[in-house]
């Protein structure tokens, strides 16, 4: 069912959000939201700026490449502005914006697949397991913050679709479960359960990352 | 006492810290005297925290400027955009009735046309075509009737005459 005109006022009871003290404010998102819609599309710079950052990380995680991962998420953010009149607010507009990201990334990846069965095999596949050779002992390293990162996407890219978007909302991008379950559009059971299934199949893939973590710890 | 599936279910959030209290004193009393469980959850604990400090990846240079720029001539609107009429779901919707009739008027128009229409004699429709002419200066109609065995050499000969030959 469409939004009313009344409901994108911004002063509409259901942009207002409540706190547990009893103090009301302004959804923020809503308010830019609210303003595109009105005609000023130089709002939607705004929520550009504010989630930028989490959606080029969220494709870089999902893409593994960094080209990808910038075409992804410009991809998320044309398409959300298209569909905005489409935005009810049943979800928060983050959620929102994480399930249209979604779904770019996974038709991006099918199409890599796609791309790469005409190609044939690629010298560049990395299915090699990551060594703790592979990941330098400095801490401050850049290049290794790098490698990290690479390692820990290539071993995401080993799990399942459903497994891989949920571990990476969760424990990656820092949405809590219920967030989780509104943009993958699944129950939070399900959701506990493939994240826990998702950390349980990575611990052999990750283990030199979390030794190497332990010893750097313990100042070795 | 709690099973080891029963269990499972408490395991990821226990591994990032948001295991209520409640819940939390359950899943302390099964891992007392359960070693597999105590590992999943040291596997849930560390995964997490590995994963949380994920280095972030940077957001290339000009990023919302580019966005902005190819929003084009998209304006968000309540009403559907003449973009959306070349929407290729919107033409399928729409047409594959369309196909499907006139596909089957079609089978059925030619179905009836292959059997009213016979095989075309080519020997007759030659044999039917006669060079008249009406007078001397003129070619006028022309009536030719000829056979299969006539050759062309022949017909080409009636062609040069004007006066009126009637061939068999």
């Amino acid at each position: 069912m469409a939004i009313s005109t009344e409901a994108l006022l911004i002063n509409h009871p259901m942009n207002t959000v409540c706190n547990g003290g009893g103090d009301s404010f302004v959804n923020p998102d809503l308010t830019l939201v609210n303003e595109v819609r009105a005609g000023n599309v130089e709002a939607f710079e705004a929520l550009v700026l504010r989630y930028q950052g989490k959606i080029v990380n969220y494709a870089s995680a999902m893409t593994r490449n960094s080209s990808d991962a910038d075409d992804v998420a410009q991809e998320t953010f044309i398409r959300a502005f298209r569909a905005l009149n489409q935005f009810r607010g049943d979800s928060s507009f983050k959620t929102w914006l994480y399930r249209i990201a979604t779904n770019v990334a996974r038709t991006h990846l099918r199409q890599r697949v796609k791309q790469s069965r005409l190609a044939g095999p690629s010298l560049d596949d990395d299915t090699q397991a990551l060594r703790a050779s592979d990941i330098p002992s400095s801490k401050t390293n850049i290049e290794g913050a790098v490698i990290a990162r690479d390692a820990i996407n290539s071993a995401l890219a080993k799990l399942s679709d459903e497994l891989r978007v949920a571990i990476i909302l969760r424990d990656i991008e820092g949405l809590d479960y219920r967030e989780v379950a509104e943009a993958t559009n699944s129950p939070i059971g399900t959701v506990m359960s493939r994240i826990f299934r998702a950390r349980r199949a990575l611990r052999p893939l990750l283990q030199p990352l979390v030794k190497g973590k332990a010893a750097s710890e313990r100042g070795e | 006492m709690m099973t080891c599936e029963q269990i499972e279910s408490l395991l990821a959030r226990a591994g990032d810290g948001t295991l209520d209290k409640a819940r939390h004193e359950q899943l302390n009393k099964h891992l007392a005297r359960c070693a597999m469980c105590r590992d999943l959850l040291k596997c849930q604990t560390e995964i997490q925290e590995l994963l949380s400090r994920r280095p972030v990846a940077s957001v290339p240079l000009g990023f919302s400027k580019r966005v902005m720029a190819n929003l084009g001539s998209n304006p968000v609107s309540g009403e559907p955009s003449w973009m959306d009429t070349l929407s290729w779901r919107t033409w399928t919707f729409w047409l594959t009735p369309v196909a499907a009739t006139l596909l089957v008027t079609a089978f059925l128009g030619l179905g009836q046309d292959a059997e009213s229409v016979g095989a075309i004699d080519f020997s007759s429709l030659v044999e039917a075509w006669v060079i008249v002419p009406e007078s001397e200066a003129a070619l006028g109609e022309v009536t030719l009737l000829s056979t299969e065995d006539e050759t062309s050499a022949f017909l080409l000969d009636i062609l040069r005459t004007s006066e009126a030959a009637v061939v068999r």
